[in-house]
């Protein structure tokens, strides 16, 4: 009798055991598949970034030896090999702070017929390829620790999955594209209705459409003050804010 | 794009992460996006269309104070069965890490998350010991927000990881619009400070401004100071000389409107907090309105003013300081007209326009290359031992 109660106990315990390996399993491959969407993130985000380069530098608004340092950049990052990848898109970073160094250049670049959604479409593209690196190395960083776990590593838990690595790229985007507070993004459209004070005010002057990266279409017309998107007139009047934040 | 976004605490509560939710949701249907809201709330309460109610939010005693919050089976189910209906492409959960909704909802959804963060807390006692429990639900967050440089440098002390900074929005077009109001108009010889918060909370630091008015009087008499938000009045101005007491107007509980009002009217916007800011919205609310900021130099307030290009900051709790610089501003009109000025270029990045397409994003980061979001059927019993004999 006292042994068949022991097997019971010992097959009770081994499906305990095996339940919670299954489910460490499924952790496991969970962070897995979100290091794989994380990567195609990035790597739609790198991409993105580098054909908007070599576009702008095959369209003859930059200056000759602008045009070139950024071509031969974007060139390189969109060819280069999985280990030379972190460097090669590295140097697309240095190539476009350098070409954007001066307002000037974005200034000419907004000028040019058509240039003001290239503008837009290069600086959302740079503000998320460290966004999209981010949230890679995030995962990549909680599948770490979990494979470094002893349950994980003696029972082989991870099977085939090559150990993660993260992203390690210099993703600092030009100043005068990452600054959402000058320039770039005026306040919500309407002309002359621009947060300026009672003693400021000069800045106001929109530039573009009330949602430079949301909607991906409408708004984009050159001059895209008046378009549709942006009712939110209103939006939060008489509905009980309290005086305390 | 469906959205779904769980909201924490309850909707007919006022609270910072419950204005933020509501001010996101109505930005990004405004946007032409598909926007629902689970969020705990009496069944009295009427809700805006966009929101489902998640049952009523228990108080508990939790980490120091009362918090209200939900738990339990029946909350789970009611989290499960909105995330099997909204069939959504991202689901946006806010305050991740206390005992609430928006845990119960990562725990029971898998595909693209997205977690905004809004307070820098102190790593609790509750949170070490539950670390083992949270950490698989955190796991399946793909991308976290944290409302501020700091309150992203606790997390990543906390939990490790990254995250990327987004302010909170603010309605920039609302305060800069606003009518000002004669009766709270400063003139020269009769200028005017606003103060916005509890009177009776001491970490708003209404305290430390009465401590203050003696001194500013003084030297720039005819100052008057305009109180809005709820307390004991009485009580509030026990401390000060009886003659002062005409100086300081109480306006007790205002509406929106008014407080965008007040902002645009006055000479001074003061805001003297003493701790537990993991933002300041309502600096960048005063600068939005045009007003000089003068504030403490907490972490959170230093960051929102640009380390001290957009507004003027004193130390913490020092009085003397805070009379100092205030009749310095309320005496130089070129240096507060300077301070409008960079203030209103500023906030351009809280507006909901900047803030919005950030958040946007971050959702279309996370869902390039993923599915949609789904009940997580690995946390049932029977799924798992199914799963166990695979």
């Amino acid at each position: 009798m006292p042994t068949l109660t022991t097997v019971i106990w010992i097959v009770v315990a081994l499906l305990l055991v095996g339940v919670y390996l299954s489910w460490t399993a499924g952790r496991l491959d969970r962070l897995h598949a979100r290091i794989d969407a994380a990567r195609a993130a990035l790597d739609a985000g790198l991409l993105r970034r580098a054909s908007i380069a070599q576009e702008l530098a095959t369209a003859g608004v930059l200056d000759p030896a602008a045009s070139m340092v950024l071509y031969q950049a974007a060139h390189d990052a969109r060819l280069a090999e999985q280990d030379h990848r972190e460097v090669a898109e590295s140097e697309l970073s240095q190539a476009l702070r350098a070409v954007f160094a001066e307002g000037t250049q974005l200034e000419a670049v907004r000028a040019a017929p058509g240039g003001r959604e290239t503008a837009e479409e290069l600086g959302a593209a740079v503000r998320r390829v460290p966004m999209a690196r981010r949230f890679h190395n995030d995962a990549v960083r909680a599948a770490r620790a979990l494979r470094r776990h002893r349950k994980v590593r003696w029972f082989r838990l991870a099977g085939h999955a090559p150990f993660p690595l993260a992203f390690e790229m210099d993703d600092e985007p030009p100043p005068v594209l990452a600054d959402r507070g000058h320039g770039a993004d005026p306040a919500p459209g309407v002309p002359g209705a621009g947060p300026g004070g009672p003693g400021g005010g000069g800045e106001s002057g929109g530039s573009e459409g009330p949602d430079p990266e949301g909607q991906d279409s409408e708004g984009h017309h050159p001059e895209g003050h008046h378009s549709e998107g942006h009712d939110d007139e209103g939006h939060g009047s008489g509905q009980g804010r309290g005086p305390e934040d | 794009m469906r959205i779904g976004i769980v909201c924490p605490y309850s909707w007919d509560v006022p609270g910072g992460v419950q204005f933020h939710v509501r001010d996101l949701a109505e930005h990004l249907i405004g946007l032409g996006h598909q926007v629902s809201v689970l969020a705990p709330s009496d069944d009295e309460t009427p809700l805006p269309s966009y929101v489902v109610s998640a049952g009523r939010a228990v108080p508990v005693p939790y980490n120091g104070s009362v918090a209200r919050l939900n738990f339990g089976f029946l909350s789970a189910a009611r989290v499960r069965r909105w995330v099997n209906d909204g069939d959504f492409h991202v689901l946006h959960i806010h305050e991740p890490a206390t005992p609430s909704l928006a845990l119960l909802a990562c725990w029971a959804a898998q595909g693209p998350i997205v977690a905004t963060f809004h307070t820098s807390n102190p790593r609790s006692r509750a949170m070490i010991a539950a670390y083992p429990i949270l950490q698989p639900a955190l796991e399946k967050i793909s991308a976290r927000i944290a409302v501020s440089e700091y309150a992203r440098r606790t997390l990543v002390e906390h939990l490790g990881g990254d995250a990327v900074t987004i302010p909170n929005g603010v309605d920039v077009r609302f305060f800069a619009d606003a009518e000002p109001k004669s009766a709270w108009q400063g003139a020269p010889g009769a200028h005017t400070i606003g103060f916005i918060g509890r009177i009776d909370e001491p970490r708003k630091g209404l305290p430390v401004l009465m401590k203050a008015l003696p001194a500013i009087v003084e030297q720039a008499p005819g100052t008057r100071l305009l109180v809005a938000g709820r307390g004991d009045e009485q009580e509030a101005v026990a401390g000060l000389p009886r003659a002062l007491r005409d100086n300081v107007v109480f306006l007790g509980m205002v509406s929106d409107e008014d407080k965008a009002r007040l902002l645009r009217s006055v000479d001074l916007y003061v805001a003297p907090n003493t701790g537990g800011e993991s933002f300041g919205i309502i600096l960048v609310e005063a600068m939005s309105a045009g007003a000089p900021v003068l504030a403490a130099d907490l972490d959170a307030f230093e960051q929102v003013l640009d380390g001290g290009a957009a507004g003027e900051l004193f130390p913490v709790e020092d009085a003397e300081a805070l009379a100092a610089r205030t009749v310095a501003l309320l005496q130089e009109p070129g240096r507060r007209a300077d301070l409008r000025e960079r203030g209103a270029r500023h906030v351009r990045r809280f507006d909901w326009a900047t803030v919005g397409a950030d958040v946007l994003a971050v959702y279309e980061t996370v869902t390039d290359g993923a599915a949609s979001v789904a009940p997580d059927e690995r946390t049932g019993l029977r799924a798992r031992f199914g799963l166990a004999r695979d």
